[in-house]
């Protein structure tokens, strides 16, 4: 059970308004008494709240929310915080903020994560939300069974809350506008259609718009490659090429990876878009830094950010950690790495 | 009697090893048996090593440091707490994070420390600190101290406690001295101004010192301050100082990122880098490999620098010796095709051990 005033003022044999005083440095309490209290205090171990009176968020149920971002996404970071702080003032939670690095998070899947244990014994952590980072099942499981709840952005659990957009659609809705561009070999360069969900419904989006427009689905145009690391990537393009120059786009299971891609086809003496067609996903702000400007899915991150912060304050509130899903629709954005000649209108 | 792994196997009518696969989360397991395999475990009470593991590792002996962050660069946040999170996890240290947001104009910087200070001082069992980026005035160091509280300032100096800087002086006059060697005479500076951070100050004093030894006048006309690290506004920052002053021969930008819109806005202007005018960004990210012509970039310890912190604060907290003590650490700087022509980039040259089936 968490210290009181009272145990502090039954133990000092003073009234509870001259603990709170004292504790709060206001006048009408003398000095040596003040001493006594503070140090009666830090022994029984008192906890006062003032990180959240100083933010105008006092409350006596202090609770604390961790949000983790990847590394090489500020642009991410800022969208989701837009949301999420809006709920969060609202609501009275405070925010910690982690930034890891995701090829660092997803290797070291053997030794769990410092990070992740730390937030595992940080008692004052009542719930998580993971911005765009995969988090395995196995992991959330432990943190519901602390009773610390959970909430994904833009990727699946089985096991607690997620915000996603729909994958299968905008895979789907990809893929159609590139066969609209006269492409009909089409590569995927992603993560294994086992390991996440995000990747499954990816793949599915996939086979299912080359069967509509009647594409034979040819399972060897498709390279599984789990790091973001941009050399790999570039390494599991040329490797593609190699085998199937016929390829005329390739998709990509992030905008790291198709920023490696680059490279790959550059060192293959090919040019993009003339030769292969890119896209990315999540359109980060280096798109329109790298030449030609890269086309990518845009996910909704501000209400991303509103909903998941939403979702994870109600679990908490109500000690409801079932799954739940919600989906929201992702838009296309096509450019220069598809559309020859394009200007892209982010710099006017 | 605790379930074990084999218990879960013979539920499911798998072998243990997939279940112990599933558990750890290694590959070659199916998500959706994965989930069902999680689902089983729970349900039954399976209690995962780990969590054995994790209250061994903090007992009620641990000790705790916070770490403070402004709202900085990410490449940055990652590195200092990679090198803090090794070092703590040897030392049987656990760690508190707190980002100050310093979006908030609302509130005066006297106000800000004391918030700080309330903050720290009242959380239970914080034992010492690091401020990473971020200035702490002398008097609120020295309450620290007198609540037994270490303090250690990364990136900032004082004289009333340990802290470890880089020296920008250095590497500034570095990378305009290598610019200068190279022929160039107009050099620009594009980054924040001098009065917001120590971090600039140092790095304008190097860039005039360094012109001044090769007895080149300073001229105020070549320096635009442009506080915001945003793609379009830097961007047009640029654009101005080159209408402005089309003599210049090279640009020195206060990050990388500000260099990458330097750049576009560049070749939208349709002056060639490096030929037209060399750019040089700080902080050395790994986009650098991939824009054109790569980056050169002032590569900062910033790893080494959060290592050597922590290691003096676990130091100061055991002998409880809260002096002035200091380091300074080096910058290197990596010349690439933004100021070299032809240059090759050696990244893209490591072998990469993989097979794709």
């Amino acid at each position: 059970m968490s210290i009181t005033i009272k145990d502090i003022a039954k133990k000092a044999g003073v009234s509870y308004s001259t603990v709170s005083k004292a504790l709060n440095d206001k006048p009408g309490v003398n000095s040596t008494l003040k001493n006594r209290i503070k140090k009666i205090a830090k022994q029984s171990g008192y906890a006062p709240y003032i990180i959240f009176r100083e933010t105008g968020m006092y409350n006596k149920k202090i609770k604390t929310i961790a949000v983790i971002y990847p590394q090489l996404s500020q642009h991410i970071m800022e969208q989701v915080q837009k949301g999420t702080d809006r709920i969060f003032i609202k609501t009275g939670y405070y925010e910690l903020r982690y930034v890891v690095d995701i090829n660092n998070f997803l290797n070291n899947k053997k030794k769990n994560d410092f990070l992740l244990k730390q937030l595992l014994t940080d008692k004052r952590i009542s719930g998580i939300i993971f911005a765009f980072i995969p988090v395995p099942n196995n992991l959330i499981a432990q943190f519901n069974k602390q009773n610390i709840y959970s909430v994904l952005l833009n990727n699946y659990t089985n096991y607690g809350k997620c915000v996603t957009i729909n994958n299968s659609d905008a895979m789907y809705q990809t893929v159609s506008e590139l066969v609209k561009l006269g492409h009909k070999k089409i590569g995927l360069i992603m993560p294994d259609k086992k390991a996440e969900q995000v990747w499954e419904d990816r793949f599915n989006g996939y086979r299912k718009c080359l069967k509509h427009h009647k594409i034979d689905f040819n399972p060897d145009f498709i390279i599984n490659e789990l790091s973001f690391e941009l050399k790999t990537c570039a390494k599991a393009t040329k490797t593609l090429i190699q085998k199937h120059p016929e390829i005329t786009a390739i998709i990509y299971g992030s905008d790291i990876q198709a920023y490696g891609g680059f490279k790959g086809i550059e060192e293959m003496k090919l040019k993009v878009p003339d030769d292969i067609a890119v896209v990315g996903f999540d359109d980060m702000e280096l798109n329109h830094i790298i030449e030609p400007s890269l086309s990518s899915v845009e996910q909704p991150m501000e209400k991303m950010g509103e909903l998941g912060a939403k979702m994870l304050i109600d679990a908490i509130k109500n000690n409801n950690s079932s799954h739940e899903n919600i989906e929201l629709e992702a838009k296309l954005h096509l450019r220069g790495s598809c559309i020859k000649d394009y200007e892209d209108t982010f710099w006017s | 009697m605790s379930v074990t792994i084999y218990d879960i196997a013979k539920e499911l009518g798998v072998v243990p090893s997939t279940v112990s696969r599933a558990l750890n989360d290694r590959s070659g397991v199916d998500h959706k048996l994965k989930a069902a395999i999680i689902k089983t475990a729970e349900r039954m009470g399976y209690t995962p090593y780990t969590a054995t593991y994790d209250s061994k590792h903090l007992t009620s002996k641990t000790k705790t440091i916070a770490v403070i962050f402004p709202r900085l660069n990410q490449h940055f946040m990652v590195e200092i707490q990679k090198g803090i999170d090794r070092i703590l996890y040897k030392k049987k240290y656990s760690k508190l994070n707190y980002t100050i947001d310093f979006g908030s104009y609302l509130i005066n910087e006297e106000v800000k420390q004391e918030l700080i200070f309330k903050r720290l001082l009242n959380d239970q069992n914080i034992s010492g600190i690091i401020f990473a980026f971020l200035y702490i005035n002398d008097v609120l160091l020295a309450r620290f101290h007198k609540n037994n509280i270490a303090t250690v300032l990364l990136n900032n100096y004082t004289d009333y406690s340990k802290c470890i800087i880089i020296n920008n002086f250095n590497a500034m006059y570095k990378i305009t001295n290598m610019l200068i060697k190279t022929g160039h005479k107009k050099i620009g500076l594009i980054m924040p101004s001098e009065e917001t951070e120590q971090v600039w100050r140092d790095r304008y004093k190097g860039y005039k010192k360094c012109l001044k030894d090769h007895n080149i006048e300073y001229d105020p006309n070549l320096i635009m301050h442009e506080w915001t690290f945003q793609l379009k506004e830097t961007a047009y920052t640029t654009k101005t100082l080159i209408k402005e002053c089309p003599e210049i021969t090279a640009i020195i930008f206060g990050n990388d990122t500000q260099a990458y819109a330097g750049i576009k806005a560049l070749h939208n202007m349709n002056i060639k880098v490096p030929e037209d005018i060399a750019v040089v960004g700080f902080d050395d990210m790994e986009f650098n490999h991939i824009i054109k012509p790569s980056l050169s970039s002032i590569h900062q310890p910033i790893k080494e620098m959060a290592e050597k912190g922590i290691e003096m604060l676990i130091n100061s907290i055991e002998k409880k010796d809260y002096s002035h003590e200091m380091i300074t650490l080096e910058s290197s700087i990596e010349l690439r095709g933004s100021c070299i022509k032809n240059y090759k980039d050696t990244y893209w040259e490591q072998k990469i051990k993989r097979q794709y089936k």
